[in-house]
């Protein structure tokens, strides 16, 4: 076998016959070269780390935007919904209220005359809140998943007074007539409790 | 040795082609990476440009969003407050 004769190689000769600019212009190299690795090279690594990183900064702020815009529709169509739900539920309540109100007059003022003309108007009278309830259907808006709303929670059992079946018609009993809840016998309650005034503005 | 024959020894010209590599490797390494770097700021700075320019086209919207939600839910608050009215009218009357 070849043995490579490391004998004869003498570092400190080789060394000494190095010429001397040579010698600092290597440990000059030596230098640089190191301070490239640790240094430059360096840099440019965490300059390109720095470049990515704000690109990705780019991206999330794209997507955060992006999702805003879902955020301002469903919002923006959610604000809508209860403006009108609101608006709806205010003109229901007023016009409840005038309607209950002159059904009383007419039935204060006619006293026992003209039974029948009263009883037809007052049939009109219930188709109009018949009319007025499906408008208002408090299936029309889907409501808010939050826990302390408390505006949900205030109108819960007014939402809920008049009865409607899945097509959002309000329940008739077997003759036909409207109902407006049970009591705690589980009797039908024919007319809705809600309070009355007389009637003073002179209109007939 | 006189240092003529020192230069022209085996020891000198193996030193004189390690220098050479060693300057030679950081220079192609150099010309290697720079142009990259410099390529991908440019790409970078054209990527800044437009982001910048959407974030200008796109905040005053997101302002104007914010604030035309702000009113949307002030006008609920008008209504709950006119309809409470409303119900505490009838509730007196």
């Amino acid at each position: 076998m070849g043995a490579i004769p490391f004998d004869k190689f003498n570092l400190n000769r080789f060394w000494e016959k190095t010429p001397t600019p040579l010698k600092y212009i290597l440990i000059f190299a030596v230098f640089i070269v190191v301070s490239y690795f640790l240094i430059s090279k360096r840099m440019d690594n965490n300059h390109s780390a720095e470049l990515d990183q704000m690109r990705r900064g780019m991206i999330a702020t794209y997507e955060l935007i992006d999702n805003f815009e879902e955020f301002r529709k469903e919002q923006d169509d959610y604000n809508e919904e209860i403006l009108d739900y609101l608006y709806n539920l205010h003109n229901l309540v007023e016009d409840l209220n005038a309607t209950t109100n002159r059904k009383l007059d007419m039935i204060l003022s006619a006293g026992n005359n003209n039974a029948d003309d009263i009883i037809e108007k007052l049939d009109l009278l219930n188709e109009s809140f018949e009319r007025l309830s499906k408008a208002y259907s408090p299936n029309r808006i889907e409501k808010p998943n939050l826990d302390d709303n408390r505006a949900n929670k205030n109108y819960e059992g007014v939402l809920e007074a008049i009865p409607i079946d899945d097509d959002g018609n309000q329940i008739r009993d077997e003759d036909g007539r409207l109902i407006f809840g049970w009591d705690a016998n589980g009797k039908p309650i024919y007319q809705p409790s809600i309070s009355v005034r007389r009637d003073t503005s002179g209109k007939k | 040795m006189d240092s003529r024959n020192k230069w022209k020894s085996p020891q000198a010209i193996i030193v004189m082609v390690l220098i050479l590599l060693i300057f030679s490797y950081i220079g192609i390494d150099m010309a290697l990476t720079k142009p990259q770097i410099k390529t991908d700021l440019k790409e970078f700075k054209t990527e800044y440009t437009e982001f910048t320019g959407y974030l200008e086209q796109r905040l005053p919207e997101i302002d104007s969003t914010l604030k035309i939600q702000a009113g949307q839910i002030s006008n609920q608050g008008a209504q709950i407050d006119s309809l409470n009215q409303t119900v505490k009218k009838i509730i007196e009357e």
